[in-house]
């Protein structure tokens, strides 16, 4: 069984190295491939999609402001769900309480429709 | 201001915008919202058109483009426009205001709540994600949670109207410490750069403008900005409501000057 490493660079988004890292590829121990954290790990970044948009728009729909009705994976929260500014940040944090991560805030700033969220966060590794 | 304004002037409003505005704003599925962002085309339109030399530019006529961040801009279309070029402006809506704010020679943020605003998490949480420590101490230290709840809105307002200006999406919000009296600490280097209005309006709402220090002009350290209010109905009616008790300013940050 082979992986592949992969950075982890700080805005979170796990890259694949370029070609010329393909050197720290190696076999991996059986042992090492039930260990929890690279279980976890090779989980996390791989939240299946659909689970991830079941999740979100049960957030987004649960948020009191926002008519339930009106909720789609296509839903701009400004100009579809009528939020501002201090309500779309309040349903990222709502986003990050459902998830377990914390989304930096310059990630955070470009989350202003259901989609943007969808794209986001199943790609995240830290997301639960 | 969603009543005054009923659906004859709403067509009045479809007819100032190009037909790519049109057809955005009636995309919008929602009555409401497309009223609002229809208002708000409209008010942004109408004003800036009035600030043109000649009287009788053509609201229709002028072009918005968005900056590398994000941020609305007039397009100017003539050479001859190179004064125009020195007009800047931004907008921001609650569900029953909009405001917009135009000045000469330095970029503007304005952001707008209104002061019955509740947020769902608690305040101090929410303080200590997004704002910077001497904040959240600020705010802990009020005891009385509807003091703290308005002083709340009044920092976000602040906070947002900077970041709006300064690069719309990639300002550092958290870092931009709004130091609850500016005037005081001048040797901030926030302070010298930018300089900062907070304004109740009609007892419902809190209105905080960020403008950049024009350094070309010599202005005292912690020298109040100058502002004229206007409440206005777009082709309909102005109000100039500065200096009357619609418009009051909160912390003696501003100068209302009055026709």
């Amino acid at each position: 069984m082979v992986a592949i490493a992969w950075d982890k660079p700080v805005s979170g988004y796990p890259k694949f190295n370029a070609v010329s890292k393909l050197k720290s590829v190696r076999k991996l121990e059986m042992s090492e491939c039930l260990d929890d954290n690279f279980i976890e790990q090779a989980r996390g970044s791989f939240l299946e999609k659909s689970e991830v948009a079941d999740r979100v728009i049960s957030v987004v729909k649960n948020f009191q402001k926002i008519d339930p009705v009106k909720v789609t994976p296509n839903s701009h929260f400004q100009n579809d769900l009528g939020l501002d500014s201090l309500d779309t940040v309040e349903v990222v944090m709502a986003l990050e309480e459902e998830f377990g991560f914390e989304i930096p805030d310059n990630e955070a700033d470009k989350i202003n429709s259901v989609n943007l969220a969808l794209d986001f966060i199943p790609s995240h590794p830290q997301a639960k | 201001m969603p009543e005054e304004v009923n659906k004859f002037y709403m067509n009045e409003y479809l007819q100032i915008l190009p037909q790519c505005e049109k057809d955005n704003v009636l995309s919008l599925r929602e009555y409401q919202l497309r009223k609002r962002a229809l208002l708000a085309r409209a008010l942004v339109r109408t004003t800036i058109a009035r600030y043109q030399k000649s009287s009788r530019v053509d609201p229709k006529l002028l072009k918005f483009k968005k900056n590398v961040h994000g941020k609305p801009e007039v397009e100017w279309q003539h050479a001859g426009d190179f004064d125009q070029l020195q007009l800047h402006f931004n907008i921001s809506h609650t569900t029953s205001l909009i405001a917009c704010g135009i000045t000469m020679n330095s970029p503007i943020g304005i952001d707008v709540e209104e002061k019955q605003r509740v947020i769902k998490n608690n305040i101090l949480s929410f303080a200590r994600r997004f704002f910077c420590p001497h904040e959240v101490e600020h705010l802990a230290s009020i005891c009385d949670p509807e003091d703290q709840r308005q002083e709340f809105i009044k920092l976000w307002t602040l906070k947002e109207s900077y970041k709006l200006l300064s690069s719309y999406k990639n300002a550092d919000f958290k870092a931009s410490e709004i130091l609850v009296k500016p005037v005081d600490h001048t040797s901030n280097l926030f302070a010298r750069d930018f300089r900062f209005a907070l304004l109740e309006l009609a007892g419902t709402h809190y209105a905080a403008i960020c403008v950049e220090k024009d350094n070309t002009l010599e202005e005292k350290e912690g020298s109040p900005m100058n502002l004229k209010v206007w409440k206005t109905i777009p082709l309909v009616e102005d109000e100039c409501m500065s200096g009357t008790s619609s418009v009051l300013s909160v912390d003696g940050l501003i100068n209302q000057l009055s026709i």
